[in-house]
């Protein structure tokens, strides 16, 4: 997954996206690791110490991983799919929406 | 277990069972079935060769849908065993779509369609996404007076539309969901479901729909970041999210 992601921020750098991830590690010190060695260059909530029984994953009702929302440019959720949905249908998703808010934004 | 509480506890408004040869028919299948099942599992723990490990491991995956047909002659040969019901969820997890499909759906409706282990199979199909497996749903929130198999049969559409809503984008499809669980919390409280009672779990769908589902403003997160940095969900308005809930694991 984490090519895919890469190559999502890197082609839409400079337009109106951002990939936030929710992760549900539990150990802190292991995961900033990871995160440099998979040069994971995106933010990322930490979920705490509990992991995947963490308070913001709790909140949201997730309950399979990698779980995915697609929000608008007005913090609408439009999309959600519990497992990837397919790099294709993620981007058309997510290329669909940064149209509509760059269309938006011309128009204000 | 689930299914052995689930008829105990219904024993009292079902038929007496006749102890019939078909139904050791049934249970000589899932016996020869539970045998081949486990003699492949040791097989594979004991084998090193990672592509023999592949090969049986393909082996496995074969098994439920090799079983699926020789559970569906079973059904076809005794439609009223209430065996035969549990046999036909065995075919509608394996088959997923296609023509031993419809054929299990046909002989469920025709002949099953009180019977409490429907609630089971309505559970299998909520994670089918094929449409026939919808339609069954609704075919069977329909026809059955069985509180427990109308109930789960209603939580199982909403289940598959919320999901399907989230895939779709679809607004109305969230919208329906919703109904949906209003009318189980309306009208099916107090059925026992695997889980619990299908009014407390459809009220904890029904508050996560409303909160977090298509067409929902995205509630706050307020937290820190991997660095223990503080930061908001909102600070990104404006911009399109992808939202991650991900491990490296």
């Amino acid at each position: 997954m984490y090519p895919h992601e890469r190559s999502l921020v890197q082609r839409l750098a400079g337009k109106p996206f951002v990939l936030i991830g929710v992760n549900s590690d539990k150990d802190r010190e292991k995961i900033k690791k990871d995160i440099a060695s998979e040069n994971i260059t995106w933010r990322s909530f930490w979920n705490g110490e509990k992991g995947t029984q963490g308070p913001i994953s709790a909140e949201w009702g997730v309950r399979g991983w990698p779980t995915m929302y697609v929000l608008d440019a007005q913090g609408r959720i439009r999309y959600k799919s519990v497992g990837s949905p397919g790099n294709e249908t993620l981007d058309k998703w997510i290329e669909g929406l940064v149209e509509e808010a760059e269309k938006g934004a011309a128009g204000n | 277990m689930f299914l052995a509480l689930l008829a105990a506890a219904v024993a009292g408004v079902r038929e007496p069972r006749a102890v019939s040869a078909q139904e050791g028919g049934f249970d000589a299948i899932m016996k020869e079935y539970s045998k081949e099942n486990q003699d492949l599992m040791a097989k594979y723990r004991a084998e090193k060769d990672p592509q023999a490990q592949a090969k049986i491991r393909q082996e496995i995956l074969g098994l439920s849908p090799k079983y699926a047909t020789r559970f569906l002659e079973f059904a076809r040969a005794n439609p009223k065993d209430p065996q035969a019901a549990t046999a036909l969820g065995r075919v509608l997890s394996a088959a997923r779509g296609g023509p031993q499909f419809d054929e299990a759906i046909e002989l469920l409706v025709a002949n099953h369609i009180e019977s409490p282990e429907i609630a089971t199979v309505c559970q299998i199909l909520a994670n089918n996404r094929d449409p026939k497996a919808e339609a069954a749903l609704v075919t069977i929130s329909e026809k059955s007076t069985n509180p427990a198999v109308k109930g789960q049969a209603l939580m199982s559409i909403a289940g598959r539309l919320n999901d399907a809503a989230g895939r779709e984008g679809s607004i109305e499809m969230a919208q329906k969901a919703i109904a949906m669980l209003e009318r189980v919390v309306n009208e099916f409280a107090d059925v026992a479901g695997a889980r619990g009672k299908l009014g407390d779990l459809a009220k904890a769908d029904l508050e996560n729909v409303k909160k977090f589902g298509v067409g929902q403003t995205a509630p706050e997160i307020e937290g820190e970041d991997i660095d223990g940095v503080a930061f908001k969900l909102s600070d990104y308005r404006g911009k399109v999210v992808m939202l991650d809930f991900w491990g490296h694991w």
